[in-house]
């Protein structure tokens, strides 16, 4: 596996002062979904626009080991917006794709408006939001690049399209590309993903496998009169969200959960993103 | 990406291509009126109004436009076709980026493309159409009333295509840092309005009425004094400055 995406202490700091990402490091490595899961603000979008050098930032960043410049014909890209040339139809586009990108497959194209049920005659300003997303990423799709960013991609799109877009996607990484994908969207991320940084008011507070959360991490439920008995300390774990009269632990202590089992007012659950993902984000400022 | 570039300028050309060429008709079409028309004014000019008056100019500047050659340059290309050019130069400018920036469809190419590639085509593009435009409408003013009959000469023409040309690239370059700058397409067509409004009214200030253009790029010289080389040089260099300039806001703008 080599490294696609290199990101090192990446800070972005918006001319209003607000500090969108404070300091991260990303590895995107060849051939994963490489999913950037955050809530709305989180700075995922600051993070993808600093890799694809919309804006200015701090710290390195390098695309197949150089400077985005020299790599952007392997790149294709699916915004948050995504809004085409409205004034063309689909057929239109994908001749002006086929002139501007070398790497831009035609056949392909019409194969996947045809996947989506896009006309290919009508123009695009009388399309619905889902069926410009669609057409959006058909077009990127049908680039033959090496690496694909995708900014929330499924937005507008109705359950069975997203389905079959989360498909093609991993279809990209079966024919050997790399996908960076952003989404606030958990059940689309846990269905994708094979590698998750999860961001949180400009920092990536985890980053690891999908299936590592499944293997490596228990929610302990822990009472909060037995938690102030046995004098147990937050402290040390992951992340700690305290509900109604019980604490919510999130560890990767195997010791911890040993030691903590014994009681029978404790209840000690398996994980999954979701339950991950809300005690992360909902602790985030007890633990940090 | 030239051709996506031209087929978004497209349209807009044509409409407005099409609107200068019936100015152009209308001009020559009148061109035998105008001798009548005038040689009465200019009986009468003494009973006309004062304001009238003032639209009109001298009772000698009527009597000079028996002359074809006076006609075409006064009228063509100082009365129509150079009143239209800044304004044509800012219909073509202002959507090239700003519409972009506000449909979010910039994102599409400066993904895929290097910024620089991006800028040249798209500005080249521009101002490729604008000087076509310019320099065949101007060109045309004098083939048609030539193919009619009147007698201009070509000595006059390439001054005012040089003028021209220079003063829309001016304009043109101007325009598109507007363009660069917005995230929409209302605040370049605003500021466009008010330079061009407001570049005349520098007229009315006699120390710096030679920062108004107008008077260079609707030739009023050309005929008595041939091309104004001076400014000439200093336009172009000024036009010069302000490409580099919108080279590098959009190197470095956010998007």
């Amino acid at each position: 596996m080599g490294e696609v995406i290199s990101v090192k202490n990446l800070r972005k700091t918006y001319s209003n002062g607000v500090e969108a990402v404070k300091g991260i490091n990303l590895s995107v490595q060849n051939q994963l979904v490489h999913a950037l899961l955050g809530p709305n603000g989180a700075g995922k979008t600051s993070t993808m626009k600093s890799i694809l050098g919309f804006i200015k930032f701090e710290g390195d960043i390098k695309v197949f080991g150089k400077n985005i410049d020299e790599v952007r014909n392997r790149i294709s890209f699916v915004p948050e917006e995504k809004n085409f040339y409205t004034h063309l139809t689909p057929k239109k586009s994908i001749k002006m794709c086929k002139r501007l990108f070398k790497n831009f497959n035609e056949e392909e194209a019409f194969k996947l408006l045809k996947y989506f049920d896009i006309p290919i005659n009508k123009k695009i300003g009388s399309f619905s939001n889902g069926m410009k997303t669609s057409l959006y990423i058909s077009l990127s799709l049908a680039q033959e690049a090496d690496l694909y960013i995708f900014d929330e991609p499924t937005t507008g799109l109705d359950p069975i399209k997203r389905s079959d877009l989360l498909e093609l996607i991993r279809q990209k990484i079966i024919d050997g590309k790399t996908v960076l994908y952003s989404s606030h969207i958990i059940p689309e991320v846990e269905k994708i993903a094979d590698y998750i940084s999860i961001m949180y008011k400009g920092r990536i507070i985890y980053s690891g496998f999908r299936d590592d959360i499944k293997e490596k991490f228990k929610l302990l439920y822990v009472p909060t009169e037995i938690s102030h008995k046995i004098g147990i300390d937050t402290k040390n774990f992951f992340a700690k969200l305290i509900e109604d009269e019980v604490i919510v632990l999130l560890s990767n202590d195997h010791k911890q959960w040993e030691s903590l089992s014994n009681h029978e007012d404790i209840e000690i659950k398996d994980v999954d993103l979701e339950e991950f993902f809300n005690t992360l984000i909902r602790g985030y400022n007890d633990v940090f | 990406m030239f051709f996506k570039e031209l087929n978004d300028i497209k349209m807009r050309s044509i409409v407005i291509l099409l609107l200068l060429l019936v100015s152009l008709a209308v001009t020559i079409a009148l061109r035998p009126y105008t001798e009548t028309m005038f040689s009465q004014m200019i009986s009468e000019f003494e009973k006309l109004p004062k304001f009238m008056k003032k639209i009109i100019g001298s009772p000698e500047q009527l009597t000079r436009l028996k002359d074809d050659e006076y006609y075409l340059i006064s009228q063509w290309h100082g009365k129509n076709l150079g009143q239209f050019l800044p304004l044509l130069s800012l219909l073509i400018a202002f959507p090239i980026f700003a519409k972009e920036n506000e449909k979010k469809t910039i994102y599409f190419l400066l993904a895929r493309k290097k910024r620089k590639f991006v800028f040249w085509v798209k500005f080249l593009t521009g101002l490729f159409v604008l000087l076509i435009m310019t320099g065949g409408l101007s060109t045309m003013g004098f083939v048609l009333m030539k193919i009619l009959g009147y007698s201009v000469s070509l000595v006059h023409l390439l001054p005012c295509l040089i003028s021209e040309m220079v003063g829309v690239t001016f304009f043109f370059s101007l325009f598109l840092l507007f363009s660069i700058i917005s995230n929409d397409q209302v605040k370049p067509v605003i500021a466009g309005i008010v330079i061009l409004i407001g570049l005349p009214l520098l007229s009315l200030i006699k120390s710096v009425s030679f920062l108004n253009p107008y008077p260079y790029i609707l030739c009023v010289n050309v005929l008595d004094k041939g091309i104004d080389w001076p400014y000439t040089i200093v336009l172009a260099s000024v036009s010069l400055l302000l490409i580099v300039s919108d080279y590098l806001v959009f190197k470095n703008r956010e998007f």
